[in-house]
């Protein structure tokens, strides 16, 4: 064979959904502090949705099984009765994912606004 | 900080999170309490904390959901189905086939069943049936009235004890101008209605108090049917008066729809308390006899009782009884067996029997399935290549496998659908048949939701029998062995279970195919048989003087009377009376000792004979030849010599050179009887039977009650004449069987018509079966070799190598079947002349008619999978390369 070529191919990049976006930015913000309470607390206090927990840790299960996010069990912390945390944070998938979706936002929303805005 | 109810609310909640991510959920849960008791208040921190939970489990249950939710399922079935259906309509032959043939096997099963319901699994109809018990004499099912008193009395196992016996009655509605009808109907106990828990639909029932003193409780209980049928659901009915065999009785009360008493077989039209026995049974009072034993006993079991404590109570009541009465009761037992049909003396064949057809069509059905799947392994063989497709663009093996059952299951609802009609049509025919009896025979086997339930079930089964393997055979294939035309080994060398049973399938076929042939030459060959009179031309009318209260005196000029009246009607040639006529139900029997013939060990040499009393006139009229001797004339009556003619079967034990002048008595003590006259044998009881001895005694000297009269006529006169002479001298008496005697016949030719039609009906599911089976086994090896035959051919070989290749195998399977089958069908053909009457083994038209049907077989099998070879292209079938 004079020409070879080998395909390796990878889960297959699909777009994210709206609330997975909502929560990968949420874990961008936080940073180290970025946990199931408190990127709850974060959309909700930023989207003025009220939010219940189980649904943002199945969007966050979902995330890791996609290979966006990845997750570790932290320290005991007193403020929770000695319970341990699980946090999260973003994986390179993750952030091309999120890049692709915000780039595909802004560009369509370039040049549109005072037009948006003005929408009731 | 939390609180103490908060902290248990957690607590509580944690126990409806994942264990492995508890502790840092409840964590973030604790965070979120504190929070929301903050901002919101501690009310909504706790409803918001139950929600959660709540919602915690939902999740957690969608997640646990398998992910192609059922919105993908069901149109992917339905598509499923479409597909099927659409394939198999491109394929009619190959569908009606199988559709066929599934059918036939899913019919007959169901068809057996429903027999086998009617007959041993419905319950009877009255109130918890299982708890009754039959009460089973040994040797006779009955026992003596006297003898069921002593075990209802002493008896402590049953809430209640009935005895009935069955009775023919002449029913006359009182000023209704309506001449009497004869009726069968039951003379039962008082307690009969109470013990079997049956309400009626009118009125109202006789009692246990009713029943006591003989004679004095004129009441009849009439069945439902006759209610609507006689009396148009007429309410005025009840407290009507009737007359039965000329007494006065008031109808009190009308069956529950559906009731028939106690056994399954007989539909009786009227119910009378037993005290009336007298009335009913006229000139032959029994109820006092212990040695009559005339009754049926049913006992309701009492509720704690278990069937074993009963038979024993009965064991010790029954030899208290043989030794009280040594005479009558000598060895008395008594046996508690399931009612419905006589205990097991009827119970216990019919079990054998049907369970012994149904297994025969379970086998049937299970050989259709295995042909059925081949070939659908034949065509699985085909689509390998669409299969083959699928799998490479993505269809799972379970897809696959989905798909093809599908399919099946598509011919098997089809399939299912047909043979359940074809069974609830036959079930129907079968339950509104009746015998063609005076005895009201009557089995009651017609389709319900049990028969459909089993049909449903046999038909899943079946599609999972048939469909399955070939299923898994097919969406199993390699995909890239299929595609690039690269067809399974062919298999050779040694036989395969397939071709075994193909060639028990064509034994099978060829026994079944040459008994139903067999049997219906028999049934040609029976109508041109000599019997020994001629019916043809013969009209019967049967009339009993006894039930209509005649005495003797009075009988015998009625009789004489009506057969002169009759001899008057135009086109007459000659008219006799009998007690009974050869080849009807009604057939007695006595021993007849030869006068002298004492042989070395002083016991006489006895013989049983058939028995008929008959008038002057009755060889002549029925047709039989008198060889030897003298008819009766009117003058050997009561008072002169006992006299008898013989059948020349009787003659010859007699004496030789001829019987004339022998002298004979019936029983070891009876009148000395001397033969005037020798008559040819004739049939009496069934075609099939050997010679048999035959007496004919003259009418006046010894008389019958029981009057059949039979008139030979040049032209056929109507039935109706016949009653209508009757009529006219008395109008009073119940006349049945009024037929031409060829009718009558139909009795007799009934086994081998049952016979003919069960065998044929069998002869064609094992037709079907042969055809499919050697059918699915080429296509088979047509398509599993289709390259190789291309090859073949591309080399020069001809159509005839060809067909020696596809070929060959099967033909010697067949012959082997045949040849087997061959043998096999004339041990059944020995087996079958006793039972029916029919044609020897020998017969040319059999023979032929087998021959050709297996030809037929083989020619219709073969024919359309060996034009397949034969048209294969070979550049088409190494294109597949």
């Amino acid at each position: 064979m004079l020409h070879r070529v080998e395909y390796t191919v990878g889960p297959m990049e699909q777009p994210l959904g709206e609330f997975e976006q909502l929560v990968l930015m949420a874990v961008v913000r936080l940073e180290a502090d970025a946990y199931g309470a408190t990127i709850k607390r974060d959309i909700e206090a930023r989207t003025g949705r009220g939010l219940a927990i189980s649904a943002v840790y199945t969007t966050l299960d979902r995330l890791e099984q996609k290979g966006c996010v990845r997750s570790w069990i932290g320290e005991p912390t007193a403020e929770r009765g000695g319970r341990r945390r699980k946090h999260f944070e973003l994986k390179p998938a993750g952030a091309r994912a999120l890049r692709a979706a915000y780039s595909a936002y802004t560009e369509m929303a370039a040049g549109l606004e005072r037009r948006l805005k003005a929408l009731r | 900080m939390t609180s103490r109810l908060e902290r248990a609310l957690i607590r509580a909640a944690q126990a409806a999170l994942p264990r492995g991510d508890r502790e840092w959920m409840a964590g973030d849960l604790e965070e979120e309490i504190v929070r929301t008791r903050e901002t919101r208040g501690r009310a909504a921190a706790i409803g918001w904390l139950i929600a959660e939970t709540l919602r915690n489990l939902l999740h957690r249950a969608a997640r646990a959901m398998p992910r192609p939710d059922v919105r993908g399922w069901v149109p992917a079935l339905v598509q499923d189905f479409r597909y099927a259906a659409r394939l198999l309509r491109r394929t009619p032959g190959f569908t009606v086939t199988i559709v066929v043939t599934l059918a036939l096997g899913i019919g007959a099963n169901a068809i057996v069943f429903s027999v086998v319901n009617g007959l041993l699994l419905r319950p009877l109809p009255v109130d918890r049936p299982d708890r009754l018990v039959f009460l089973q004499g040994s040797g006779t099912p009955a026992q003596s009235y006297p003898n069921y008193v002593d075990l209802r009395d002493r008896t402590t196992v049953f809430d209640g004890l009935l005895a009935s016996r069955i009775a023919p009655m002449s029913v006359h509605s009182a000023g209704s101008g309506v001449a009497p009808v004869r009726r069968w109907g039951y003379l039962a106990t008082g307690n009969y209605f109470d013990v079997l828990g049956v309400r009626p639909a009118a009125g109202r029932f006789f009692t246990a108090a009713e029943d006591g003193v003989p004679g004095a409780a004129p009441f009849a209980v009439i069945a439902y049917d006759e209610w609507v049928g006689r009396y148009g659901r007429d309410p005025g009915a009840i407290g009507s008066t009737i007359r039965i065999n000329t007494f006065p009785f008031t109808i009190i009360g009308v069956a529950p729809p559906g009731f028939f008493g106690t056994e399954r077989f007989y539909r009786p039209a009227i119910w009378v308390p037993l005290s009336m026995q007298p009335q009913i049974e006229i000139g032959n009072p029994w109820l006092q006899r212990r040695e009559t034993s005339n009754l049926w006993l049913v006992g309701r079991l009492k509720p704690a009782v278990t069937q074993a404590q009963a038979q024993a109570s009965v064991n010790a009541i029954a030899e208290q009884l043989a030794r009280e009465y040594p005479g009558p009761n000598r060895g008395m037992s008594v046996m508690l067996t399931e009612p419905g049909l006589l205990g097991s003396v009827l119970g216990a064949p019919v079990r054998a029997f049907t369970l012994g057809v149904q297994s025969l069509a379970a086998l049937v059905l299970l050989a259709a399935c295995v042909n059925l799947a081949s070939l659908l392994a034949a065509r699985g063989a085909d689509r390998r290549r669409e299969m083959a497709i699928r799998a490479s663009i993505g269809a799972g093996r379970a897809r696959l496998m989905r798909q093809l059952l599908t399919e099946s299951l598509l011919l098997a609802l089809a399939g299912g659908a047909a043979g359940g009609a074809l069974a609830w049509a036959a079930s129907r025919a079968l339950s509104a048949w009746r015998a063609p009896l005076d005895l009201p025979i009557q089995f009651d086997v017609h389709a319900d939701p049990r028969v459909l339930a089993f049909a449903c079930l046999v038909s899943a089964a079946a599609a999972i029998l048939f469909g399955l393997a070939p299923a898994a055979r097919t969406s199993g294939a390699d995909p890239n062995a299929a595609l690039k035309g690269l067809s399974e080994r062919a298999g050779r060398g040694r036989w395969s279970m397939r071709e075994a049973l193909v060639a028990v399938q064509m034994v099978l076929c060829v026994v079944l195919v040459s008994a139903c042939l067999l049997s219906i030459r028999g049934l040609q060959r029976a109508a041109t048989m000599p019997l020994g009179f001629e019916p043809h031309g013969v009209t019967m009318g049967a009339f009993d003087l006894g039930l209509a209260g005649y005495s003797r005196a009075r009988g015998e000029v009625f009789q004489h009377d009506v057969a002169d009246a009759v001899r008057q009607l135009p086109g007459v040639d000659a008219v006799a009376y009998s007690n009974s006529v050869p080849l009807s139900l009604d057939q007695s029997h006595n021993t007849v000792y030869p006068e002298g013939a004492v042989s070395a060990d002083r016991r006489m040499p006895a013989r049983s004979a058939v028995v008929y009393q008959v008038s002057p006139g009755f060889f002549a009229t029925i047709g039989t030849r008198l060889s030897k001797g003298r008819d009766f004339d009117w003058h050997d009556a009561a008072g002169s010599p006992h006299v008898a003619i013989v059948n020349e079967t009787l003659a010859r034990i007699l004496g030789t050179p001829d019987a004339i002048g022998r002298r004979f008595r019936f029983g070891a003590a009876g009148t000395p009887t001397e033969v005037i006259g020798v008559v040819e044998d004739a049939k009496y009881q069934t075609l099939t039977e050997a010679p048999t001895p035959a007496v004919f005694v003259p009418i006046r000297q010894r008389y019958s009650g029981t009057t059949v009269l039979s008139v030979r006529s040049r032209e056929r006169i109507d039935a109706a004449a016949i009653r209508q002479a009757i009529a006219e001298r008395d109008a009073s008496l119940p006349v049945y069987d009024a037929r031409p005697m060829t009718e009558m016949l139909g009795l007799a030719l009934f086994p081998s018509r049952a016979a003919a039609v069960a065998l044929g009906a069998f002869g064609v599911l094992a037709l079907s079966l042969a055809i499919t089976g050697v059918f699915g086994l080429v296509s088979y090896a047509v398509a599993r070799r289709e390259r190789e035959i291309g090859i073949r051919m591309a080399i020069g070989a001809g159509a005839p190598a060809v067909l020696r290749l596809i070929l060959g195998r099967t033909a010697l399977l067949m012959l082997a079947g045949a040849t087997i089958g061959a043998i096999g069908s004339r041990l059944l053909a020995k087996l079958l002349s006793s039972i029916v009457y029919t044609a020897s083994p020998d017969d040319p038209l059999v023979l032929a008619g087998v021959a050709g049907v297996m030809m037929a077989v083989g020619i219709l099998s073969c024919w359309a999978p060996a034009v397949r070879a034969i048209r294969i292209s070979p550049t088409a079938a190494l294109k597949a390369e």
